[in-house]
């Protein structure tokens, strides 16, 4: 039944009934409604952040229910690797994703995506690679960005390492 | 999307340059967005060269530079150019032009060898590699006791040693092209292809050291005579041509040194060698030594501890030329003409063949081991009448014409020279039967 339909019944309606009067106002309503707010883990959050499933998650940490990245001593993986190899370029493919699961559609953005430190000659960079839009990527619901890391050291690397942030941001597109 | 390193430096703001990351590690991590982004890659540099190698000068100035940056198992290209520098080797790499001929030079008053290599699994090819004043050689593969004496997978193919030692002033007195030298083992060593010309040992600077010896191609197991020799296996010489090697005193195209086990040496091309070109180094300096007083286009064994030798080697279609010019103020010098082949003391020479080569005159072969014949069958001997006994210019020895080993044929023609080292009517080589036409010699393509 559209809109029309409607109307046209409750004019008929009108036409046969008995004659009322009045405003209509109540002098107080007072109804409780629920309100249920979950602060969910990271995997299961709107914005799910979580390991990609892809033979790498021994690089991501979960403490608290956040995400994080380790390839240190102190997230040593099941066989012993405890960071990457000097002068060389270390490729970590399909390391996280980051899914909208929220009602709308979001622009997602993680920054930063490049990290330097230097020290003694030596330099140490990881990227943060997404793999389908770069540097936001636009996710509708239900959709999935996938992110990589490619990580160099040269001419040795030394003692480098790089402890800092990234920040992942969802902004609605409407 | 296609992502390379500058999309991610532009988002640092300024915190680090593209400048700040080295040509060849953006290469490489290009390569790896490249992989990650879906895109091909930047474009590959010329020369057969992918995206992972290293290419001189366009990522490193020198390939010392790029040898430094390298990682083992890598390839550096070296584009056509003249790099005047000495290059230490030190892991395992292929290191080829990437078109035309490259030369490294060692720089002036650099007395070390053009290419030092103290690594196994170590690929030359290509260059032209120039000595002219360096103490070492242009090729240096050596690995002593203190980095364990073992190397192995050598190969050096396709280059041109040329202008060793020609410029010594009291330096490169022995002027060695290539060598390779391991004090415990050498394993799995090739050199093909290469053309070595103009090696000259110092002969008009007094000096007070140095064989002065010059060598195209040395591969010794016994470089310090402190220390018991080593051993080598599987050691191929092959499509080389050899040529005006020169010394006041000797001068030899390839020598072997020390316990090796295995060597094949085939379709080289070796010819005037030559010592005692002028015998022009004055008489306080003179170091003649009339055991070697022939320059030899191979020679075998010389100086090894008693209990070790050269075995198990053959010489095919190979030319093999030497010539010396005694003089008359050469006191201590006989008429001996250079040889093609001089087995020392100290090889299994029943295990030696040497077939299918020409022997150009004046000197053919010299067995001065007592360990049986050499086999020399089937050889040309620059006539078709076969070697001869008589050395040109010479007396001619008590016995001659002397016999082959193990055959009735005799040494009358007159072609390279065979000897009866000890003079017992029978020569330690076995010539018989001689080709009468000269075989296909000298590099195969």
């Amino acid at each position: 039944m559209n809109r029309r339909q409607v109307l046209a019944a409750i004019g008929a309606l009108g036409g046969g009934g008995a004659v009322v009067t009045g405003t209509g106002a109540f002098t107080s309503v007072e109804a409780n409604r629920d309100v249920s707010v979950q602060v969910a883990d990271d995997s299961s959050a709107l914005l799910r952040m979580a390991a990609a499933g892809e033979g790498n998650d021994e690089y991501v940490t979960t403490n608290g229910g956040e995400l994080g990245i380790d390839i240190t001593s102190s997230n040593p993986t099941d066989a012993g690797g405890q960071g990457v190899n000097a002068n060389a370029t270390t490729v970590i493919a399909d390391l996280f994703e980051i899914q909208n699961q929220g009602t709308q559609e979001i622009d997602v953005e993680v920054t930063p995506l490049s990290f330097v430190d230097t020290g003694s000659g030596d330099t140490l960079i990881v990227l943060v690679v997404p793999q389908t839009g770069f540097p936001l990527v636009t996710l509708g619901v239900g959709d999935t960005e996938t992110y990589s890391l490619v990580v160099d050291s040269f001419p040795g690397g030394g003692n480098l390492q790089i402890s800092d942030t990234i920040t992942v941001t969802g902004e609605a597109t409407n | 999307m296609t992502l390379d390193i500058e999309d991610f430096i532009q988002q640092t703001d300024g915190q680090v340059r593209l400048e700040d990351v080295p040509p060849r590690v953006r290469k490489r991590v290009n390569s790896a967005l490249g992989d990650l982004t879906g895109g091909d890659g930047p474009t590959g540099p010329e020369g057969g060269a992918s995206n992972e190698d290293i290419v001189v000068p366009d990522d490193e100035t020198t390939i010392q530079d790029a040898v430094d940056a390298a990682n083992p198992g890598d390839v550096i290209f070296v584009k056509p150019d003249t790099y005047r520098e000495q290059v230490t080797v030190d892991k395992s790499l292929v290191i080829k032009r990437a078109s035309g001929q490259p030369v490294v030079e060692s720089p002036d008053g650099t007395r070390d060898a053009t290419f030092a290599v103290r690594a196994d699994n170590v690929t030359i090819d290509g260059f032209e590699i120039r000595n002219r004043v360096g103490k070492d050689s242009g090729f240096k593969f050596h690995q002593g006791l203190a980095n364990d004496g073992s190397i192995s997978d050598l190969t050096v193919r396709n280059n041109l040693f040329r202008e060793i030692g020609t410029e010594a002033s009291g330096g490169n007195a022995d002027a060695f092209a290539l060598t390779v030298s391991g004090e415990k083992s050498l394993d799995s060593i090739t050199v093909t292809g290469n053309t070595f010309e103009r090696i000259r040992s110092d002969f008009n600077t007094e000096v007070s050291y140095g064989n002065r010896y010059p060598k195209a191609i040395y591969i010794s197991t016994y470089p310090n005579e402190k220390s018991p020799p080593g051993s080598a296996s599987n050691v191929t010489i092959e499509n080389n041509v050899i040529r005006d090697v020169e010394g006041p005193n000797t001068a030899f195209g390839i020598q072997l040194h020390g316990p090796i086990n295995g060597v094949d040496i085939r379709n080289n091309d070796i010819r005037d060698i030559r010592g005692d070109p002028g015998n022009d180094i004055t008489p306080d300096t003179d170091s003649k030594d009339p055991g070697y007083d022939f320059a030899s286009a191979i020679q075998l064994g010389k100086g090894i501890p008693e209990g070790f030798e050269v075995q198990n080697l053959t010489i095919t279609n190979t030319f093999l030329s030497a010539d010396s010019s005694p003089t008359p103020e050469a006191t201590d010098n006989t008429a001996t003409p250079g040889f093609g082949l001089v087995v020392e003391e100290d090889v299994d020479s029943a295990s030696v063949t040497a077939n299918d080569n020409e022997f150009a005159a004046p000197g053919g072969v010299i067995n001065k081991t007592g360990n049986g014949p050499v086999d020399a069958t089937s050889n040309y001997w620059g006539a078709s009448s076969g070697p001869t006994s008589t050395p040109p210019g010479g007396s001619e020895p008590s016995s001659a014409p002397f016999a082959s080993a193990g055959s009735s044929a005799t040494a009358d023609g007159s072609g390279a020279l065979v000897v009866d080292f000890d003079d017992d009517g029978t020569a330690e080589v076995n010539f018989d039967e001689a080709l009468s036409e000269p075989p296909q010699t000298g590099p195969s393509n």
